[in-house]
């Protein structure tokens, strides 16, 4: 049975995809065109509640797409002890927690949106289905979702937010040279 | 918003604060100068951890006493990536 693709977002990568456009249009609703997008309580306040007391234009566009259903804010809730052992030796903070948990709630989802790399790993050795932002830009041209020239736009446009060599090989991949 | 502190040093420190103010320095600028340092020492530390893999994001934050959007946004004016 076909469901709505759907992506879990954890915070940095939601705040990149709610600040570069191209052509006018925010990299976070090119994402909307093909995918549900699922974040936790905690990643709704590191963003948007901490974000607009701030100022953060980012802040406001994450606000307006919740405000009409584009973005859902999923509560998470304490899983299985064994799980939830594992988060506490990791020592992670409460945002990562919840979009662990969320993964672990809800299982159709189809990928976790993770930029920061500690997080990434544990996710990967949790076995969830983990992308950088940048693989999920790769996944949408691939998905004919944006065009190749949209992203290789967008690839270009995150790249100061990126290590050395990440976006490099995404345009590769994209380019169909790797 | 800046905020006032006081505090006492002695030692080693206090030396070289006075050997600053003969530099035409005064005590307040010198200790803004060291504390300064020292923050950014702690964050290019807590950034290496970042790197290696040893504490995420919102650990890093949380040791500097930031938000995770005040976090992203000093890594964004620093220059320093995901």
């Amino acid at each position: 049975m076909n469901h709505p693709r759907s992506l879990i977002f954890d915070s940095s990568s939601l705040v990149t995809a709610s600040k570069f456009y191209i052509n006018g249009v925010l990299v976070i609703d090119y994402i909307l065109k093909g995918f549900r997008v699922l974040i936790p309580e905690e990643v709704k306040k590191e963003t948007v509640d901490a974000g607009v007391l701030k100022g953060y234009a980012d802040a406001y566009e994450i606000e307006r797409r919740i405000a009409t259903h584009s973005i859902s804010v999923v509560p998470t809730s304490r899983l299985d002890a064994v799980f939830e052992e594992v988060l506490d030796d990791y020592a992670v903070e409460k945002g990562d927690r919840e979009v662990l948990r969320l993964c672990r709630q809800a299982p159709d989802y189809d990928y976790v949106v993770i930029d920061d790399h500690t997080l990434y790993i544990i996710a990967h050795r949790l076995e969830m289905r983990v992308l950088f932002l940048p693989d999920v830009i790769y996944e949408m041209a691939k998905m004919e979702i944006v065009d190749i020239k949209k992203a290789l736009k967008m690839l270009l446009k995150i790249k100061p937010r990126y290590r050395r060599g990440f976006i490099e090989h995404t345009l590769k991949k994209i380019r169909g040279v790797i | 918003m800046a905020q006032k502190v006081s505090l006492a040093i002695d030692g080693p420190v206090l030396k070289y604060i006075e050997a600053r103010r003969r530099a035409h320095r005064s005590r307040a600028s010198v200790v803004r100068e060291l504390i300064q340092k020292g923050y950014e020492a702690n964050l290019e530390q807590l950034y290496r951890q970042y790197q290696n893999g040893e504490i995420t994001l919102r650990n890093m934050a949380a040791e500097l006493g930031l938000e995770y959007r005040e976090l992203y946004a000093l890594l964004e004016e620093k220059g320093l990536p995901f």
